[in-house]
């Protein structure tokens, strides 16, 4: 199987605390992953290390077989890349972005950013400051597909969107990533959309891998029981919404299941209280 | 394979993107140097009028009014004195104040506001991205130097008659090519503080600064070379061009000394009164002809050139290594 995505051992440390520690993961080709993950968790890290932002302290990133840190105008080439914010240039209008991305890199596909835009409904000749923050997000996501890169990295650019301009982005983000075969990685804190967008979970904790599935298999691998007797093989244990105290174990194709199932949002949670109660990644000693 | 007439069509595209950014600034410097140029010439067509020659000026050198002559010196120094420094203001002002404004935010600027996170995540070079940024605004900044440069030795032409431009050191580095130069300069310090700090307003304070020390640095070091190649000039020869650097008195054998030794040879009157002449040595100037001004010049322009080029590579070491912000 090819990889768009690869991390060896990667650790990446800021002064004393480590933000990421040996995480190993392998994103296949044409998949769209989600990155999920409480703030700190190190998500943006190595999102930004697969752009050449960051440079690992430990292990190493692959970008389609290239290590950004080594090759980054060749890294650079196999991806786009959309930021937390939409980091547009608030003097420009949409349509000079587009002209920029054709100055800036070469193969960059202004008819197929401009369709995307106008298929939207994006004016091509407003300011980007005068866009609303779902309009900016699709710009820059227009710019990321436009460059008709084989990966996509995608570091939580629903963060600060509504539903509505949430579900039209990965909407958008879907359509281009089946119909180009890319492979996406995207971060977000926003469970019940990545659900209908993504096919794979990988969830980072205290940074840390602390999940690695398909979606499918996230779901069909844990279930809910309230009261975990000492058979159960409890992740983690965490609040429902109704504030009772919940477990989330792993199924047993051999134990007859009990408990219901999980949803997506439970086995991030009951993964990421996992990740809480074990000891996390230690500052550095001085 | 990319065609000529596409390179020229980006390039000329990422010109225009590159001055949208910097519109603001790109229109008030340019404003300015209008201004610039035209009180130059109006304020110096006024001193033409007045009449004041180098016959005048030199009358006034030897201590004589010539006839006709008050009058104009009054109004012409009035003229200088009441409008001459927003000449020499605007000239000297606004290709180093456009430099700093614009060099912090070539770099500094987008950094700071996070779009170096998409321009860098969109190109396999950044520094492609630099040049794009980089060319438009240096081609400004030397303009708008070369201009008012000229501008400058219009207003010296007209404000020291007598002198010639091209052989004279009066106004040495704030006027010709010299001062673009220095803006030059100042623009690639800019851009390499902003590039180095990621925010604007602090790199222009630091910007500033080390500015202002590398150009009186500069100039210091300049000085002791031009003073290592001073040569003597009799007071009587001396013309309102040459670069004065030290005054020498000449004893009869022809050695010079400074007025810290002037009383071992010359040894003054018990009495001074307002016909006492002291010291009776005949006095010499040490200095630079005006003659040299263009050799002078050159080499100033030579050692601000490689200047800029070390703080561009700095740049581009920065921009490639540092994170986008």
């Amino acid at each position: 199987m090819d990889f768009g995505f690869e991390a060896h051992g990667l650790g990446k440390r800021y002064r004393r605390r480590w933000a990421l520690r040996d995480v190993d993961i392998a994103v296949p080709e044409g998949s769209i992953t989600a990155l999920v993950g409480p703030n700190g968790a190190g998500k943006s890290t190595m999102i930004k290390a697969g752009v050449g932002f960051e440079r690992p302290s430990t292990g190493r990133v692959l970008v389609h077989g290239v290590d950004p840190w080594r090759d980054r105008a060749g890294a650079i080439a196999q991806v786009g890349y959309v930021p937390q914010a939409p980091s547009l240039y608030r003097e420009l209008t949409v349509d000079d972005h587009v002209r920029l991305a054709v100055t800036l890199r070469p193969g960059f596909d202004p008819d197929l950013a401009r369709a995307r835009l106008d298929q939207l409904s994006i004016p091509l000749d407003s300011r980007a400051d005068e866009l609303s923050g779902g309009q900016q997000a699709q710009v820059g996501l227009a710019l990321a597909l436009g460059a008709r890169a084989p990966v996509l990295l995608l570091d939580e650019p629903l963060a600060s969107l509504d539903p509505l301009a949430r579900r039209e982005f990965l909407h958008v983000l879907v359509d281009a990533v089946r119909a180009d075969g890319a492979t996406a990685l995207l971060s977000s804190h926003v469970i019940t959309d990545i659900e209908q967008a993504c096919d794979r979970l990988l969830v980072l904790g205290g940074g840390r891998k602390l999940l690695d599935l398909s979606i499918a298999e996230s779901l069909a691998a844990h279930r809910i029981v309230e009261g975990a007797s000492a058979a159960d093989d409890v992740v983690g244990t965490f609040m429902d919404a109704t504030g009772e105290s919940v477990s989330l174990v792993r199924s047993r194709s051999a134990a007859p299941a009990h408990g219901r199932p999980a949803t997506l949002e439970e086995v991030v949670l009951g993964h990421l209280a996992a990740g809480r109660d074990r000891p996390a990644v230690r500052p550095v000693a001085a | 394979m990319v065609g000529a007439g596409s390179i020229a069509s980006r390039t000329l595209g990422a010109s225009r993107i590159t001055a949208r950014l910097h519109r603001f600034e790109l229109v008030a410097f340019s404003g300015l140097a209008v201004l610039g140029v035209l009180a130059t010439i109006v304020i110096a067509a006024q001193l033409d009028a007045v009449g004041w020659t180098g016959e005048c000026d030199a009358a006034m050198r030897r201590g004589e009014v010539a006839a006709g002559c008050e009058f104009k010196i009054n109004e012409f120094y009035g003229i200088v004195s009441s409008r001459g420094w927003i000449v020499s203001g605007l000239t000297g002002f606004v290709p180093l104040a456009a430099a700093l404004l614009i060099g912090v935010a070539v770099v500094g600027r987008e950094i700071e506001r996070g779009t170096t996170r998409l321009a860098w995540a969109l190109t396999p070079s950044r520094m492609r991205w630099l040049a794009q940024r980089l060319v438009p605004v240096l081609l400004f900044v030397a303009v708008i130097g070369l201009v008012l440069g000229a501008a400058a030795d219009r207003w010296i032409a007209a404000a020291e008659p007598g002198i010639d431009p091209a052989n004279a050191f009066a106004g040495f580095g704030t006027r010709g090519p010299v001062l673009a130069a220095r803006a030059l300069f100042v623009l690639a310090l800019a851009v390499a503080v902003g590039a180095a700090l990621g925010r604007a307003l602090p790199a222009v304070m630091v910007g500033g600064v080390i500015a202002i020390v590398g150009i009186i640095g500069g100039s210091e070091v300049h000085q002791r070379i031009l003073r290592s190649e001073a040569v003597v000039i009799d007071e009587a020869a001396l013309g309102p061009g040459d670069l004065w650097i030290d005054q020498r008195f000449r004893l009869a054998d022809g050695t010079l000394v400074g007025w810290e030794d002037v009383e071992r040879y010359d040894p003054p009157p018990a009495e001074f009164d307002d016909e006492t002449v002291w010291p009776t040595l005949p006095q010499v100037t040490i200095g630079i002809p005006g003659s040299r001004y263009g050799e002078v010049a050159v080499r100033e322009i030579a050692a601000l050139a490689g200047g800029t080029i070390v703080a561009l590579a700095l740049t581009a070491a920065i921009v490639t290594r540092r994170r986008p912000g």
